[in-house]
């Protein structure tokens, strides 16, 4: 089975999808919801964007299956 | 080993052989289970193929198959921020919780922000009464530890999955936003809310839902708003315009934008249809009561048996919603 990845974590489309400048809308539940609360919980100052990012792409990580879809339509090619 | 009822004495053979297991049934039926790899909660309503609920019949989830592992840990409202942390590194946790209690209400307003919550997949319900007994009996949750039944704990199973597979949360709402109604915001967090913006302007929910809701529809409906795409609901409790409150059976949160619902049609059909269309091994479901009796799936075919409560988990806790735990094979 080839090798299922997500994009580089230095892409700046991570970013973008925190901040709100992307806005997508996950298929998946649990990443509608992370994002959802982790833009709440930087507004609050209780989480840095970085730190954000970092989330974001572990969790893309672990579902990379099922984002790959998603993936495509942010990222394009990768 | 098939997700339906079971007799007590067949769980208890079940338990016995160190199956992996969440239960669900009467408090009756609960009382004198030995200890093992189980949790369980109060419900009676679930759908089986043989359709039927009973009371003297336990409903069984069993995860004995796809598990590397197991633990059984209960929680208060003083520890339950911690049931993310105490997970393993891959798998999934299953909870129940009696409705209304202080561990509950916790969990309900804080647990978007518990540490480590998405690390894993948190699915589970809420343990209740019979409908007509809500509010006159405790509703219990109990757990292989020692097999006492509470009215105060969550109860979570904790399952650890081999590399090649991994679980997922997803949720089906079979109802949507109705962009025509009103949007409302809410000041602060909460079960009960009472000061609101409504289309921006300050106005007051239960005044809302008495004077504007009720005469056009003829009812309470619940409402709804979209988390980054997830649509959540918010089913109504009580309205008491003395107070002007509305208590909702989940809490809505500040800043959320909420629309009343648009109800969808054949709830049934849409059930079967959606899942039945998924391509994963779905290892558990977990349903709003508003299903089984909206849809009248008591006795029915479905195509996934399962539990139905006063208020699903995922991750959360909602309202009116499927969620679904789904097991998937990944690339190694």
């Amino acid at each position: 089975m080839a090798m299922i990845t997500v994009p580089p974590k230095t892409r700046i489309e991570w970013t973008k999808l925190i901040s709100g400048e992307i806005d997508y809308k996950f298929k998946n539940y649990v990443l509608q919801i992370q994002i959802y609360q982790m833009r709440k919980d930087i507004s609050m100052g209780r989480l840095t964007l970085s730190a954000a990012v970092d989330r974001l792409y572990a969790l893309c990580q672990k579902y990379s299956l099922a984002v790959q879809e998603d993936c495509k339509a942010i990222f394009g090619k990768w | 080993m098939k997700s339906k009822l079971y007799t007590k004495e067949e769980v208890i053979d079940f338990i016995n052989a160190g199956r992996i297991m969440l239960l669900t049934g009467s408090e009756k039926a609960l009382t004198g289970l030995p200890k093992g790899n189980w949790i369980a909660g109060t419900s009676l309503y679930v759908v089986d193929y043989e359709g039927k609920c009973e009371e003297e019949k336990i409903f069984v989830d069993d995860f004995t198959l796809i598990a590397k592992n197991c633990k059984v840990a209960v929680y208060d409202k003083n520890n339950i921020k911690d049931i993310a942390i105490n997970g393993f590194d891959n798998g999934f946790a299953v909870i129940t919780l009696p409705i209304d209690s202080e561990v509950y209400h916790e969990f309900s307003i804080n647990a978007l922000s518990f540490d480590y919550m998405f690390k894993n997949p948190v699915v589970g319900y809420v343990a209740a009464t019979k409908f007509e007994d809500y509010g006159k009996k405790s509703p219990k949750t109990s757990s292989g530890l020692d097999g006492n039944l509470t009215s105060d704990l969550a109860v979570v199973l904790y399952v650890e999955l081999p590399d090649y597979l991994t679980a997922r949360a997803e949720i089906e709402n079979f109802d949507t936003i109705d962009e025509n109604t009103p949007e409302v915001v809410f000041p602060k967090d909460g079960f009960t809310q009472s000061e609101c913006t409504i289309d921006g302007k300050p106005g007051n929910i239960a005044d809302y839902f008495e004077n504007v809701v009720k005469p056009k529809l003829g009812g309470y409906t619940q409402m709804i708003t979209s988390q980054n795409g997830a649509l959540i609901n918010r089913d109504v409790k009580i309205v008491d315009l003395q107070k002007g409150e509305v208590t909702f059976f989940s809490p809505a949160y500040a800043g959320d934008k909420y629309h009343l619902v648009k109800n969808g049609a054949d709830y049934l059909k849409m059930f079967n249809d959606k899942l039945g269309s998924k391509r994963s091994d779905i290892a558990t479901c977990f349903s709003c009561i508003s299903y089984f009796f909206g849809g009248n799936f008591e006795g029915r075919h479905v195509v996934k048996n399962g539990v139905y409560a006063f208020g699903e988990i995922a991750y959360q806790l909602l309202n009116k919603t499927i969620v679904t735990l789904e097991i998937d094979r990944v690339a190694m």
